[in-house]
């Protein structure tokens, strides 16, 4: 695997140094990243992933130097993509230098990792994160004694008060340029298994004269005993007979424990790792935190759930009253400055009417979407979910969440996405990635199609709330939360592979760094704003030369069995539906210049406005949901959620007509 | 008599039995066969063997069961297996888990003499390092059978057995945070819609779904370890 990111530097060259930093999530790894590197940024996924690799460049004492943030991980293997791409990395950007950044109060957990990097026999520098931390709750770590044992330079920080950065920088480049020789510590198992280890590493050697990615032999035979699924794709390549003796070895080590060779391994890794911890840390009395009292208070289920309730309208009302006040002050100043500026520009460059009007609506209307909609929605949302997220809560709200979440086939992680759905679906879907399989990706995020965004609310309260009432507006609610129920538990039935349940640390609660949560949410509105604006404009341009070519009546005819047959609606409303796709609440903007009024009521009847909203709110997911479903999951996922919301709207719309006609 | 190599054997034999004879009523052969490490030929020769000393009851196809002469034995070899890993840790200072194998090498070889001087010299313990009780002297056993994780209540302490999904996937999500046999939790929340859990693990805290928690057996040490309780309530006056 070439990514194009290290082909611009050749490797030979010392002069630009790599460091990568690995630990486990919740040590203050991104704290640390952003201490050293400041404000510049390069965010990448990692070549055929949707793992993002952080990037960023500093200035040490004259030198040059590239840091990469890997994902936080608690071990490095073929776990889970993210401990893929970790490994992956750091095995291909060689030569360089891991600091591993390790939690002080968590110290053994977080030697594991330690302990892999080690094997992986990379030049490690080991930065223990959280000191102060770890004295709050009566734990002290004698660091000269861990690096003795470990044989790399362990160096005590605080990270949110730049505290020993620079010590562990220095060491990194001491260690890079050869100027402090490190010796890594073996990582030693019981007997038995280090004679197997043994015997499988002499065949290795023996019969592998190539290692892939320059791991030593034993740890080949390490990672093959352990059944590491990529190690073993690689090994097949140049012998696969290699693989069947490790195999018959694994299965020795099970026969002499009675546990599998992974689980045996992993044990004795920990123990070592429990021994290297026990040596070097001494307790005193414990103190208990104001934080571990919140946080018995979020966890306990009596008191968990209404707190959770509160975040919640919390949420919700920051992003429907701070949202729509961003919205109304952006398409204020757009349509009132910036809209005419552009078409006035835009009639000096295009002389032909016809197209000029096509390209000024197409254009304006596209930038007006992603302006109003997107930009007040997904910023504010962003910032309030990596507030959210850093201080740990959202992990709190997993658990709580995690019954209702597995009768539709997910689990506690991935309500955090679906309400999220509330506000724009684009970001939603994103926020997927925190799930496991691709199986409840795919899952959450059909979901996610079906949750009525802010401008969807805009059309149910715009027809429903106008013309009906509120209980009829809740009910729609209501309506659409049984039939994500009901998907969800069809779904969970149909769609196949794996389900990972909820294992999911709690880190204590801490204060968010602001420059984390803005860099995080930055990050994050970038990338959407490559997706989605794009797809936003080119949607209006080619729906405006739809409208003005007169193309729309053969699509009228076209939709009209469905329109009026099925649904009852009126046949003009199918334009409107067209519309919809680019943006929800467009429906109601095309009704009014379709029919030349803002009285709904001359149009529709009330049946038929419930009908039309229930369809408005299932359908097509607008195009930067779809766009985004394309990018995350595929294009071909993308098209049978979108071709399933599409049936689902007009089965659940024709149901409504024809109940609501013969009441 | 018999040789020395078959008695080990027996022993090794009835200490599985006891084991196996937690979660089934009656083991199967071919289950015992594969935690001994020996041929079914010769597991179903043992076996009869076994039967006809009284220790066992076997009934080919069927299974197996321990008499109560049998489990009296099993019993026994148990205390000298649990008092061996202790005397490797606590004297000769051994890493707990490195003493499993050590041990049961150890127990064979203990005479009731040498468990008697043990024991005295260990301080008469009362769990073995990885905290499962040790039968008293009588053949008594304060033995918490080994549960589902999703069926212990908040404020109790396990030590984790066995993981019983084979999903590679999870099982390595699982010893990666932190949660694998020997390991100690204390179960700090327990939702009571659906039952996931907030475990703590040493210094940090994991939560785990019900069904991942259901996939995981621990056993309570319910033994009386009262030094450590007491510090734990004082822990806990949050409540």
């Amino acid at each position: 695997m070439a990514s194009s990111r290290h082909l611009k530097e050749p490797k030979e060259s010392s002069d630009t140094v790599k460091i990568l930093l690995a630990g486990n999530p919740n040590t203050g790894k991104s704290v640390f990243f952003n201490r050293i590197t400041g404000i510049g940024v390069i965010v990448s996924n990692y070549p055929g992933t949707t793992v993002e690799l952080m990037e960023g460049k500093t200035k040490f004492n004259g030198r040059e130097i590239t840091v990469i943030d890997l994902p936080g991980t608690y071990s490095l293997g073929a776990g889970s993509m993210d401990e893929r791409v970790a490994r992956a990395a750091i095995l291909e950007e060689k030569p360089v230098v891991v600091i591993n950044i390790v939690d002080a109060a968590n110290l053994e957990r977080n030697l594991y990792l330690t302990l892999q990097l080690l094997e992986l026999q990379i030049p490690v520098v080991v930065a223990l994160n959280m000191v102060d931390e770890a004295r709050k709750r009566g734990i002290e770590i004698d660091h000269e004694k861990l690096s003795e044992l470990l044989g790399v330079p362990v160096i005590p920080t605080i990270a949110t008060r730049g505290e020993g950065i620079r010590e562990v920088v220095d060491a990194a480049l001491k260690v890079f340029d050869g100027r402090l020789t490190i010796r890594p510590m073996k990582v030693q198992y019981g007997r038995d298994i280090e004679a197997i280890i043994h015997e499988l590493e002499k065949i290795v050697e023996k019969r592998l004269k190539i290692f892939p990615k320059n791991i030593s032999p034993r740890t080949i035979s390490i990672l093959l005993l352990e059944g590491d699924p990529e190690i073993i794709e690689e090994i097949s390549k140049i012998d696969e007979e290699v693989i069947e003796i490790a195999k018959n070895f694994a299965k020795k080590i099970e026969e002499l424990h009675g546990e599998p060779a992974s689980l045996r391994i992993a044990k004795e890794r920990y123990g070592v790792a429990h021994s290297i911890a026990k040596a070097v840390t001494t307790r005193y009395e414990k103190k208990i935190l104001l934080r571990d009292k919140l946080d018995a208070l979020t966890t306990n289920i009596y008191t968990g759930f209404p707190i959770m309730v509160c975040v919640w309208i919390g949420l919700f009302s920051l992003l429907l009253y701070g949202g729509s006040f961003l919205e109304e002050l952006i398409v204020f100043g757009w349509e009132s400055y910036i809209a005419p500026l552009i078409e006035r520009g835009l009639s000096y460059i295009i002389p032909n009417d016809f197209i000029y009007q096509i390209v000024s609506r197409g254009l304006i209307l596209g930038l007006e979407a992603g302006l109003a909609v997107v930009v007040p929605y997904v910023t504010l949302f962003y910032i309030a979910l990596a507030v959210l997220e850093d201080t740990g809560y959202l992990t709190r709200m997993a658990y709580l969440m995690d019954n209702f979440m597995h009768k539709v086939g997910l689990h506690g992680r991935a309500i955090i996405p679906l309400i999220a759905g509330y506000g724009c679906n684009v970001p939603a879907i994103m926020g997927t990635r925190v799930l496991e399989t691709r199986r409840e990706r795919v899952l959450a995020a059909f979901l996610i199609t079906l949750i009525p965004c802010s401008a969807r609310t805009v059309v149910i309260l715009g027809l429903i709330g106008q013309y009906i009432g509120l209980l009829a507006v809740l009910s729609i609610y209501a309506l659409n939360l049984g039939i994500i129920a009901f998907s969800g538990i069809f779904l969970n039935r149909i769609i196949k592979g794996e389900t990972f349940g909820l294992v999911m640390e709690l880190p204590p609660y801490r204060i968010p760094h602001p420059i984390p949560v803005l860099k995080k949410t930055w990050i994050r509105f970038r990338e959407f704003v490559y997706i989605a604006f794009p797809l936003l404009i080119l949607g209006s341009l080619v729906l405006s030369a739809f409208e003005y070519s007169g193309a729309i009546q053969p699509v009228v005819s076209l939709m009209s069995p469905i329109v009026v047959g099925i649904l009852g609606l009126p046949a003009l409303t199918g334009i409107t539906l067209v519309f919809g796709v680019l943006r929800k609440e467009m429906t109601l903007e095309m009704l009014i210049v379709l029919f030349g009024t803002t009285d709904f009521l001359a149009i529709m009847n009330t049946t038929q406005m419930i009908v039309f909203t229930v369809v408005v709110t299932l359908y097509f997911p607008c195009i930067a949901t779809f766009a985004v479903l394309g990018k995350e999951l595929g294009w071909k996922t993308a098209i049978l959620i979108a071709i399933s919301t599409i049936i689902l709207a007009i089965t659940i719309g024709g149901i409504t007509n024809f109940i609501l006609t013969r009441l | 008599m018999i040789d020395k190599d078959l008695g080990e054997k027996i022993e090794e034999c009835l200490e599985i039995l006891f084991r196996l004879e937690k979660s089934q009523k009656r083991v199967k052969t071919t289950e015992l066969a594969k935690k001994l490490g020996s041929p079914l030929s010769s597991m179903t020769v043992l076996l009869q063997r076994l039967s006809k000393m009284g220790l066992v009851y076997y009934e080919p196809y069927k299974g197996v069961r321990l008499t109560d002469k049998g489990r009296k034995v099993a019993i026994k070899i148990i205390r000298r297996h649990r008092l061996s890993e202790r005397f490797l840790t606590d004297i000769l200072g051994l890493d707990w888990c490195e003493v499993h194998e050590h041990a049961c090498k150890l127990e064979h070889a203990i005479t009731d003499k040498v468990e008697e001087k043990l024991n005295e010299k260990l301080g008469g313990p009362t769990v073995c390092p990885h905290g499962n009780p040790i039968p008293t002297p009588s053949g008594e056993i304060i033995f918490e059978e080994d549960t589902p994780l999703s069926e212990l209540q908040p404020a109790e302490e396990a030590i984790i057995t066995r993981i019983t999904d084979e999903n590679p996937a999870l099982l390595r999500r699982l010893i990666a945070i932190g949660i694998l046999p020997g390991v100690k939790i204390t179960v700090k929340e327990k939702s009571p819609l659906g039952g996931a859990l907030v475990l703590k693990i040493g210094d940090y805290e994991v939560a785990l779904g019900h069904d991942v928690a259901s996939k995981i057996c621990a056993k309570t040490s319910t033994a009386p370890h009262r030094h450590r309780r007491r510090m734990r309530h004082g822990a806990k006056s949050r409540k």
